[in-house]
Order: C-alpha cells, then structure tokens, then sequence
C-alpha cells in the first residue's frame, strides 16, 4: 500500500512538471562541475575558432552577409522563445537548429547558435554561462551537424523532400538531446551503477518531453520548408540552399 | 516579453559602473563553482539574492518568476541524479519495485544538497549581472576587453534583429488568435508553421531592405560601434 503511494505521488510530480520543461534541456547554471565545465568548454572551442573563420571569410567576401547573419540569430533566438503544444500535453520549445543548418550551413550555425545561447543565458536566464560549453557542443555543434549531413545524404539520393527535411530536424534534435544526457551522466555518475545506470535514467527522464519535442519540431520544420519551396518557385524569395 | 531586459534598464544599479558590476559578479560565480564548500555558496547565494531584491529593487515575484524554468531544471535532473536503482538493497530509503530497489543512498542525498546550494548561489550571481546591467553596457565591456570586433557586431546585429521579431511574431500571433488559429492542435501547428514562414520572409525582406540603406550610407562592411 505505502509503495502504491509513492508510485502514485512520483507519477503525479511528473505530471506536473513536464509541461514546463521543453526548454529545460540547456543545462542551468553552475550545475556541472568545474572540472566539466571547463572540458566541455575546451572540446567546444576548435568547432567556434573553425566557424569564425569560416564566416569573416564569407563577411570578406560579401560584406552584407553580416547583416544575414545578425538577422538570422535574432529570429533563431526568437523561434527557441515560442511555445508548441506537443503531443503529450506538454509544452515545447523549437530550438529552430534544424531548419537553420539547412538554410546557412552547420559552420555558420555553429556561431549563430553561441551567441544566441549567450543571450538566453542573459535574457531568459535559460542554460547559463558556465555550462555555455556544454550547451554550446550539444546544440550549435552536434545537433546542426547531424541536421545537415542527413539533409546533405538523403538529398543525394533522392528521396522525398518533405521526409528529409522532417528527418534531418528530428535526429538533429533527438542527438542533442542524447549528448545532454552523456554530458550529464558523465559529470554525476550514477550511486550504484556508475555513468551507464546514470546515462538510462537521464535518457529516460528527458524522453518524455525530447522525443515528442523532436518529432514537431520536424513537423513544423518541414512544413516550413515546404511553404518555402513555394515562394521560391514563385520568385518570391531567393534562398541559395533550396533548389 | 522579455523580463530580464526590461528590469536591466530600470532597475537601481544600471548607472553603477558596469565593468565593476561584472567583475563582482563573475568573480562570485567563479568563487560559487570552483570552491566546494556549502557555507561559502550559501553566503554567495543571499548576498546576491539581498542585493539584487533590496538595492537593485527588484519585485521578489518576478525575481522568482524568472527562477521558474532553471528550478524545474534542477528539481528533475536533482531527483534524477538522488534515485538509483539496485539488486540489493544499499539505500538508506528506498522502495521495492518487483525484485529491485529505487533510493537513495547517503552520499548521493550529500552531492544532491551540495549540488543544489551550488546552482542557487551560481544562478543568483548570474541573475544579478543580468537584471542589473543593461546589455549594451554589458557589450561596451566586451568592446573595452578588447573582443575580436566580428564577435561585438555579431552580438550587436542579433540583440537588435531579437526584438525586430519578437515585435513581429507578437503582431503575427495576435492575428492568428483573433482568427481562431490556435485552437485545436492541428491549427496550432498550422498556425506556428506560417508564422515561423512570415518570420523568415520578413528575415529575407529586411535583409534586402538594409542591404540598400547600408549602401546609400556608404557602409563598407565595418559597423563602427562606439561607447
């Protein structure tokens, strides 16, 4: 009976909880170690120096891609701001990491998405400046990577555009999704079974809102990305990367 | 909409040196995360809390409205962290479920409360340099720390277009309610994916639109930002 309880009050918390986590996967502030927080900062910095380059040389050649830019990080920032309902009455949040590595490349998201987790850490108070390392590899470093390479390789082949984009935004998250959870189960390793104990019980937790979160976020990415098609076969718009 | 911008350019402090303001509070987060010890992050944490509520007069409700989303992240991820699952029973509190233990043991209830003193006293740090120094103090800081002038033009065009398109998207929005747009689930993806479409139009029609005043200003790719 008393274990009938405490499975009934541990469902009811999570209940209650989960409508408000959808943005709750950047990891808050001071809760890795430093030890962490600094190696996590470190694997990141190579992707950032790499993406610099990339984008003054872009900037050198057409110096109004600037203005693309600062304009991209705005709305990025503002899509992470919106609220989805999602499919297990919870709330979500798109990240908008997708349908941005396929429109500008995973280099210039890569730095795009930097200084827009600095801004949620300063504006939203979302993620934070010690775990910017962290944040920063699994969102603007692994998740646009993966979105565009299986953009890029489903392209190749041919198959349904409206597939690819919704598959390429959907791993893309669902990859960020697992590098938080190897981030976190590395830095607190389980009390009984170490960091493999540790990394089930984190993917498991963060399920329950992640994999719903993924699969609109590549909803509406392709959506999205069908309506763009549109316009540009109207000459409405002109977006290099959709042909 | 966004709470910490407003209450940065209202508040008691936003005249008080920036530069000053940043290192104190930098150095605080530092301090809360490198030293481990509970005392030193329980005094960290009121300080800043007494600071920001009392001098800097912050409303204590939104103060704490602000704290909702990291809590949330913190009591699961905590609780998380607190439960382990075992054959034998080596908790100091647990339940059985079927043949297997869920609890806790000592030393993970310590790191638990170490843990969460740490993130309160290093949040409360990061809140204080947030709610107190608007950010184009903030970036003149960066500017005097000497950053690459490609990363300061970044930060300067996206903390301008943010609020281009959070004007935009509330207009978008408000249409869209007006019009029954978010009112089944349906709808409401329907709704998000033309609006997140206008958006990105209007992303494309700006950028066309400041290509042209940028040139008639002879713009010749520096933006020059001063003080």
């Amino acid at each position: 009976m008393k274990n009938k309880k405490v499975i009934f009050l541990s469902i009811l918390l999570i209940l209650l909880l989960t409508p408000n986590i959808g943005q709750a996967m950047h990891i808050m502030e001071g809760f890795l170690p430093v030890k962490w927080a600094i190696i996590w900062a470190v694997v990141s910095l190579p992707f950032i120096i790499v993406g610099f380059k990339k984008v003054s040389q872009i900037f050198k050649g057409d110096t109004n891609q600037k203005v693309l830019l600062g304009l991209a990080g705005g709305f990025v920032f503002v899509l992470s701001a919106m609220k989805i309902p999602s499919v297990t009455g919870s709330c979500s949040h798109p990240t908008g990491v997708g349908l941005g590595a396929i429109l500008f490349g995973p280099t210039t998201m890569t730095v795009v998405g930097l200084i827009v987790l600095l801004f949620q850490a300063l504006l939203l108070a979302h993620g934070g400046l010690t775990t910017l390392g962290a944040n920063t590899f699994s969102m603007a470093i692994v998740g646009p990577l993966v979105s565009y390479g299986i953009f890029k390789l489903l392209k190749k082949r041919d198959t349904n555009t409206t597939f690819t984009v919704f598959l390429a935004a959907f791993l893309g998250d669902l990859m960020t999704y697992v590098i938080t959870a190897i981030q976190l189960a590395l830095a607190f390793p389980d009390a009984t079974t170490g960091f493999v104990g540790s990394m089930g019980k984190f993917l498991s937790v963060f399920a329950v809102t992640q994999i719903p979160l993924a699969i609109v976020e590549g909803i509406v990415t392709a959506i999205v990305y069908n309506l763009l098609i549109e316009y540009h076969k109207e000459g409405v718009i002109r977006i290099e990367n959709i042909k | 909409m966004l709470l910490i911008d407003k209450y940065a350019y209202t508040n008691r402090l936003k005249d008080f040196n920036p530069m000053a303001k940043m290192i104190f509070a930098i150095g605080a987060l530092i301090l809360a995360i490198t030293i481990e010890n509970s005392y030193v992050n329980l005094m960290v944490f009121l300080l800043m809390i007494c600071l920001t509520i009392f001098v800097a007069k912050i409303p204590i409700n939104r103060y704490f409205k602000i704290l909702i989303v990291p809590i949330i992240f913190l009591t699961i991820s905590g609780i998380t962290i607190l439960l382990s699952i075992s054959n034998e029973d080596v908790f100091i509190w647990s339940i059985k479920i079927s043949n297997k233990y869920l609890g806790f043991t000592y030393k993970s209830l310590i790191e638990f409360f170490k843990l969460t003193i740490r993130v309160l006293a290093s949040i409360s740090s990061t809140l204080f340099l947030t709610l107190t120094t608007p950010l184009n103090h903030m970036i003149g800081v960066f500017k005097k720390l000497k950053m690459p002038n490609i990363v300061i033009e970044l930060l300067v065009l996206i903390y301008r277009s943010i609020f281009i398109f959070l004007e935009e998207s509330k207009d978008i929005i408000m249409a869209q309610e007006l019009r029954f747009g978010y009112t089944s689930i349906k709808n409401t993806y329907r709704s998000i994916s033309l609006l997140i479409k206008s958006l990105l139009i209007a992303l494309l029609i700006r950028f066309q639109d400041m290509q042209i005043s940028l040139e008639t200003r002879l713009y010749r790719g520096e933006f020059k930002t001063g003080d």
